[in-house]
């Protein structure tokens, strides 16, 4: 695809890179060919500086409801209660807070990476529970979505909110479960079928030793003043990540074939570096970015890039943007858009200043998608397509976005020299004596600022946005067109 | 049957807590405009599935108040024989949390199979999920449930909704090979949805595999709003089902049986795996868990006969419960109990033979902390196709199973 892309094959492209088009990406990018398009959208959201948000919780994490043997069974429930109910109003700011930015941020490709992996990966935020782990981990995420897929995966592994979720903490000779390694291999790296039980034993082996602990310079907490029959949160110290090697099954482990002193990174590495980790990778992005390859040629070259360039990512995105199957008429409106997808398109199109994010992460969690939440406790990604839909008032919620941005003042910013509807006109019928060339044009322009396909026909969304009327309505009509549900 | 008014829906809308979602206005319609419902009214016998989701402890749901092995067995979260209540004739107590549930069974309205379960047992959620759901203890379970293979072929109803799920994640129970059951998250959503616009919007899209599932869920969101808009008519309003997720669900299956609507199994959920909702996973404090479960359980289905009884539905309507599994006769270190096997089956109905029916647990025999089964679940699924339905067991189930009669022929 080296020609230059025409407006709807841009158009295309944006959506599925960046979430939409905007009329500014259009302007820039215009003329320009499939790969130099990606090129520009990689480079403006490598820039680290446009892609990293402030934190917005506190740091580091303290417990304040350690389970303390001397304290009262009343004074430890108050204590508890008191910091579930924080941790859950935290985990709301942190939801709103990266929904605000996958809006706002001057890096929406990097955006879209970190919420393509933290499908990939599966997230909890009820089996992690501290939300200052679940930003930690949002922010690692984002720090090294662009980078290559080893590099991702060695830290993830020794993060502390992904210690926790897979059940890595504490993991030592005593007490060896087969848990993260079984989530490492299935879902993290070579997948189902490219394992077996023995390859389980052998890295749960090699992932003991670690720990969380206080954080340095912290108060450390001694175990026997704790009550070991309280829940794992009452007895946990801190997010500091230790290793400690009286702790760690030291010795040559086999896993899928190769004998060595394997450790938690020495095997993610490894791990990270199988063909067939390869392969789930490359299926993975293809599924994510919505492009059909009926004959796995693509995922065939995808698996090959992969090895030859280490699971760099800007090389495999780059691969499927130029390949011929990302142009193919059958990758054309061949995704259902996710919950996230519509949301931030939505306030993107609409250029909305100041979105109504708590409302949007309410709806989103309707909708199917709950940031930090993928389906069966984390163990596994969004199954997306028709799941977006199903069951079937699920797309009935779809349609309810517009009314949950309208909870907020639209700031549509149209170009429109005579004077689109005000944001306090929306609700009203139309006035009688409207000027019809400044509401066919206010029409036109969001009907074109909202992306929908081609061949909508202006009349008949206007005939029938009119009848509760205003840019509201007409918004409403375009986002429950079948297009506007596609990508 | 009196149909329903605009004002009566309204009313009834207005009585459902704030939707946390506003709705288009395009998609407003006239509720009493049940698209196409009426013609399709069905007076016929319904079965009501309600899963205790994380795996009911048998043991104090039903507790063997004269036994001291399990008061040996659970030094802090055994119930004392003077908290339960007791049920004559038995050498057993109920939960006290459950005085509604009793007072249904004094009433004759319901009852508790004990000792259910299926051998080999799994205490996987999942996996044991999956057998109860299936109806099958073959490892790779049917892809459709076992009321879902009823309404295949068994039920010879021509409705293209015959199955309806009320919250939570789908259930194979119901699932179909011919699509006929819906899961319906947020009825009040659908209330004032117009089919309509529904059907209107998908007159023109590109044809491509996506857009033919988009064009089925339209089809389906229409459907299942046609017959929500059809129970807004029900009277389940003024029988203070619990204010919860459960409670709305079993007052819409209600409302919808009442209704006359052509739906012939449904399913509602109780429990989460929520981080502080209760659930019935109780590993941790349970006795708090269940106080509260099975208070909203009892309050729940109490509401529900009472509503169907002055509707005069309730001789047609059978309410069933089953959950993963039961729990583990010994508590553990943090106030619950651990996974176990066999437990106890609750159900309610207008003809059902009422009180604790099946061998009573037997303490002496337990697997591993589990109880072991004494009645194979699948005797009631046998018992509910043969001697509810009327048809023959073996048209669902792949393994023939004598009946264990909890219906009452009337």
């Amino acid at each position: 695809m080296a020609d230059a892309l025409t407006h709807p094959q841009l158009r295309h492209l944006l959506r599925r890179l960046v979430f939409t088009a905007t009329p500014e990406y259009e302007r820039r990018l215009s003329g320009l060919d499939a790969g130099s398009v990606f090129d520009e959208l990689w480079s403006a959201s490598a820039v680290a500086s446009a892609g990293e948000p402030e934190p917005i919780l506190p740091q580091p994490w303290r417990n304040t409801a350690l389970a303390y043997r001397a304290l009262e069974t009343e004074e430890r429930e108050v204590r508890r209660a008191a910091q579930l109910e924080a941790h859950r109003r935290q985990t709301a700011e942190l939801r709103a807070a990266w929904l605000g930015h996958m809006i706002a941020s001057g890096a929406p490709l990097r955006e879209n990476l970190v919420l393509f992996f933290h499908g990939f990966f599966g997230s909890s935020s009820t089996a992690v529970e501290i939300p200052q782990a679940l930003e930690q981990r949002n922010a690692l995420m984002r720090s090294a979505a662009m980078t290559s897929m080893p590099a991702l995966l060695d830290q993830l592994v020794l993060d502390p909110a992904m210690m926790i979720q897979i059940g890595m903490d504490g993991h030592g000779p005593d007490r060896v479960s087969d848990r993260p390694a079984k989530l490492i291999l299935e879902h993290w790296t070579v997948g189902p079928g490219g394992y077996t039980d023995a390859d389980v034993g052998e890295l749960s082996s090699a992932l003991t030793g670690w720990s969380l602990g206080a954080a340095e310079g912290a108060e450390t907490v001694s175990a026997a003043e704790l009550d070991p029959a309280a829940s794992a949160i009452e007895r946990r110290s801190g997010l500091n990540v230790r290793f400690d090697p009286s702790r760690h099954e030291s010795g040559p482990k086999t896993l899928l074939g190769v004998t060595r002193e394997f450790d938690a990174r020495s095997a993610l590495r490894d791990l990270a570096l199988r063909p067939a980790t390869a392969r789930r990778v490359g299926r993975a992005l293809l599924e994510y970015f919505g492009v059909v390859d009926p004959e796995q040629r693509l995922a065939d070259r995808l698996a090959s890039v992969y090895l030859e360039t280490q699971g760099d990512l800007r090389t495999l995105l780059r691969t499927v943007v130029t390949s011929s199957e990302m142009w193919s008429e059958a990758s054309r409106w061949s995704l259902i858009k996710s919950p996230v997808h519509l949301a931030v398109a939505a306030c993107r199109q609409l250029e909305m200043a100041n979105p109504p994010l708590s409302a949007l992460t309410g709806w989103l969690e309707a909708a199917g998608q709950a940031l930090f939440d993928t389906p069966n406790n984390g163990e596994g990604g969004w199954p997306g397509h028709d799941a977006w839909i199903t069951p079937p008032d699920r797309l009935a919620i779809r349609y309810q976005l517009p009314h949950v941005l309208a909870g907020a003042p639209l700031a549509l910013g149209l170009a429109a020299p005579s004077a689109p509807r005000a944001a306090s006109e929306q609700q009203a019928e139309p006035e009688a004596g409207t000027d019809r060339d400044s509401t066919t044009l206010a029409a036109e322009t969001l009907l074109d600022r909202l992306d929908p396909a081609p061949g909508l026909a202006l009349d008949t969304l206007e005939r029938r946005a009119a009848r509760y009327g205003g840019t509201l309505g007409f918004a409403g009509v375009v986002m429950a067109t079948p297009h506007y549900q596609l990508a | 049957m009196t149909r329903i008014t605009r004002r009566q829906a309204l009313a009834f809308a207005a009585s459902i807590p704030a939707a946390s979602i506003p709705l288009i206005p395009g998609l407003l319609v006239e509720p009493a405009r049940a698209a196409g419902l009426s013609a399709e009214r069905y007076e016929g016998r319904v079965v009501v599935v309600l899963r205790m989701k994380g795996g009911n402890d048998g043991f104090n749901t039903v507790v063997p108040v004269n036994d001291d092995r399990y008061y040996r067995a659970r030094p802090n979260i055994a119930l004392a024989k003077r908290e339960t209540l007791s049920v004559s004739g038995h050498e057993a107590g109920l939960h006290p949390a459950l005085a509604d549930f009793m007072r249904l069974m004094d009433d004759g309205h319901a009852g508790i199979l004990q000792s259910v379960g299926y051998p080999q047992p799994s205490r996987s959620h999942l996996r044991s999920t999956e057998i109860w759901q299936a109806g099958s203890l073959a490892a790779d379970a049917p892809a459709a449930g076992w009321l879902g293979r009823y309404l295949d072929s068994g039920c010879g109803c021509d409705v293209d909704v015959a199955g309806v799920q009320l919250g939570g994640e789908p259930a194979l129970t119901l699932a179909s090979a011919t699509r006929r059951s819906r899961t319906i998250g947020h009825p009040q959503l659908l209330l004032r949805m117009n089919p309509e616009h529904a059907q209107r919007v998908l007159q023109r899209g590109p044809v491509n595999e996506p857009f033919s599932h988009l064009a089925v869920s339209q089809s389906a969101l229409a459907g299942a709003a046609a017959l929500v808009q059809h129970a807004a008519g029900g009277s389940g309003a003024r029988y203070g089902y619990p204010d919860t997720s459960f409670g709305r669900g079993l007052r819409w299956t209600a409302d919808m049986i009442e209704t006359e609507t052509p739906v012939r199994a449904y399913h509602v959920e109780l429990g989460s795996f929520e981080t502080g909702a209760a659930s019935f996973d109780t590993h941790v404090d349970q006795l708090a868990q269940h106080e509260q479960l099975y208070a909203e359980l009892g309050r729940g289905v109490r509401a529900f006969v009472e509503q169907l009884r002055a509707t005069h539905d309730l001789d047609r309507v059978l309410l069933v419960t089953y959950s993963d599994f039961g729990r583990q006769l010994g508590e553990n270190t943090t106030r619950g109990t651990e996974h176990g096997d066999a437990s106890v089956l609750l159900y309610a109905g207008g003809a059902v033979r009422p009180g604790l029916q099946g061998p009573a647990a037997d303490l002496g025999q337990v697997t591993n902390g589990g109880l072991n089964h004494q009645v194979d679940f699948r005797a009631v699924y046998a018992d509910i196709l043969e001697n509810w339905f009327d048809v023959p067991a073996d048209v669902v189930l792949d393994e023939r199973v004598e009946p264990f009669p909890l219906v009452r022929r009337i």
